[in-house]
């Protein structure tokens, strides 16, 4: 009776019920916030240095667009390759295939380098109503690795509210509005523009200050895209997008070649290419973890990808990928597709430029990743 | 500056409205009902300060 008259006071249940929320309220929010925790890169014997992206553009410093920029010199002199790695933070095996190139690689010849976190605030949160994990892990030499699973965009807390209609810069194409976050419709960006835009600048900065030669933009698509295992290339890489195709076909790895579409702006293969003297392409792989079609998202469907609903949609003839239920794991098949298409457009660059050539060694074997995934390939 | 002075200015009416909120789940003159609706209102008002950087 006591109990039941104290809790008919407003104030005092008021104080409690503002207690639990306080509660709920602490919980939540530090989970949010530990996922701008980034997670670990192992700097390997290859690097030689290590930039900031705020280096090309002062103003993204003390921001969560700042992100490093790993640079691997080879002993003797020659061309120089951009890889980017989570230009959108749902798509693991970008970022994961850029931090083993990291973690490994040497040079011989040319300069290799290595961003990891193109977005990184996309890394900082999940895409609002998507319910994803915060990460995943992989086992590694000695124990295991974890690594972020963010969102396709910059995070809404770096970048809001979003436009109904997003303009393109310097195009003037129209996007949907949600578009002005992702980083891939933002190039070659600008230096006063949106968070995103002034991160793609930065991209395009080192492109143009470095002398970059060849840039390699590492995605992954739904199953149920078009543009899916697939280079798209720039109409200057093409010839180079064709030999690479070719010998990632002799070496088991099947690959489509796409043009990238002069009519679609933003995109990294486009305006670098356009706006830049260097070769610009991106690579495509399966990735059930950001599709329509898929069950729960969880840590596992991340690095499996096996899911029930892909394999009924596969068998309905709905998709522009093969679909079983070993679905296609991330480490064996998705990174190893960077991974050997990385290596071969880097020998297919020396073989066209002999006086630039881009060399490496220590690189990750195919038949090594295959077997064990890439277990041996990330550092405790 | 300016854009720390309107960082300082939206922390502010966010604690403003956080006060507000918590003040109407406490006062005795509210219905049970108000009551629990400051109380839900001031979990996303919270986070949205811890949030603010």
């Amino acid at each position: 009776m006591k109990l039941r008259e104290w809790w008919h006071d407003k104030f005092r249940r008021g104080l409690i019920l503002l207690a639990g929320a306080a509660v709920i309220a602490t919980v939540s929010g530090r989970a949010f916030v530990a996922q701008r925790t980034p997670f670990p890169v192992r700097r390997g014997p290859g690097v030689t240095e290590v930039w900031r992206l705020s280096d090309f553009l002062p103003r993204l410093r003390d921001t969560r667009g700042d992100t490093d920029v790993f640079v691997l010199t080879g002993r003797k002199p020659g061309g120089t390759v951009l890889v980017l790695g989570g230009t959108h933070a749902n798509e693991p095996a970008g970022h994961v295939a850029a931090v083993v190139l990291v973690e490994n690689v040497i040079m011989e010849a040319g300069r290799l380098l290595v961003i990891p976190t193109a977005n990184a605030s996309g890394f900082s949160a999940g895409d609002p109503q998507e319910a994803s994990p915060p990460a995943f892990s992989i086992a590694a030499a000695d124990g295991v690795r974890w690594f972020r699973y963010g969102g396709r965009g910059s995070a809404v807390t770096d970048q809001w509210p979003d436009p109904d209609i997003y303009l393109h810069h310097p195009s003037g194409q129209t996007l949907s509005g949600s578009q002005t976050r992702n980083m891939n419709r933002a190039y070659p960006g600008r230096p006063d523009g949106n968070f995103t835009e002034q991160c793609a600048f930065a991209v395009t900065e080192i492109v143009r200050r470095e002398k970059v030669d060849l840039v390699i933009d590492l995605h992954e698509a739904s199953p149920e895209y078009p543009v899916i295992n697939t280079i798209v290339a720039h109409e200057r890489a093409m010839p180079l997008a064709v030999a690479v195709t070719m010998n990632m076909e002799l070496r088991g790895i099947k690959i489509g070649l796409e043009a990238s579409p002069s009519n679609l702006r933003g995109l990294s293969h486009r305006e670098l290419g356009d706006h830049t003297p260097a070769l610009a392409v991106l690579m495509e792989t399966p990735n059930a973890a950001e599709g329509r079609i898929r069950g729960r998202t969880t840590p596992e469907l991340i690095v499996t990808g096996r899911d029930k609903m892909y394999v009924r949609a596969a068998r309905a003839g709905r998709l522009f990928v093969s679909y079983d239920e070993n679905g296609h794991p991330l480490e064996q098949e998705r990174v190893l597709r960077h991974l050997v298409g990385i290596e071969e457009f880097m020998k297919a660059f020396s073989e066209e430029n002999p006086q630039r050539p881009i060399a490496a060694t220590h690189y990750p074997e195919q038949a090594v990743i295959q077997q064990s995934g890439l277990r041996r390939y990330l550092r405790p | 500056m300016i854009q720390q002075l309107i960082l300082i200015a939206y922390q502010l009416i966010v604690l403003l409205v956080l006060a507000a909120t918590v003040r109407a789940a406490l006062r005795r003159e509210n219905s049970s009902t108000f009551q629990i609706m400051a109380v839900v209102l001031a979990i996303p008002l919270a986070l949205r300060l811890l949030m603010i950087k």
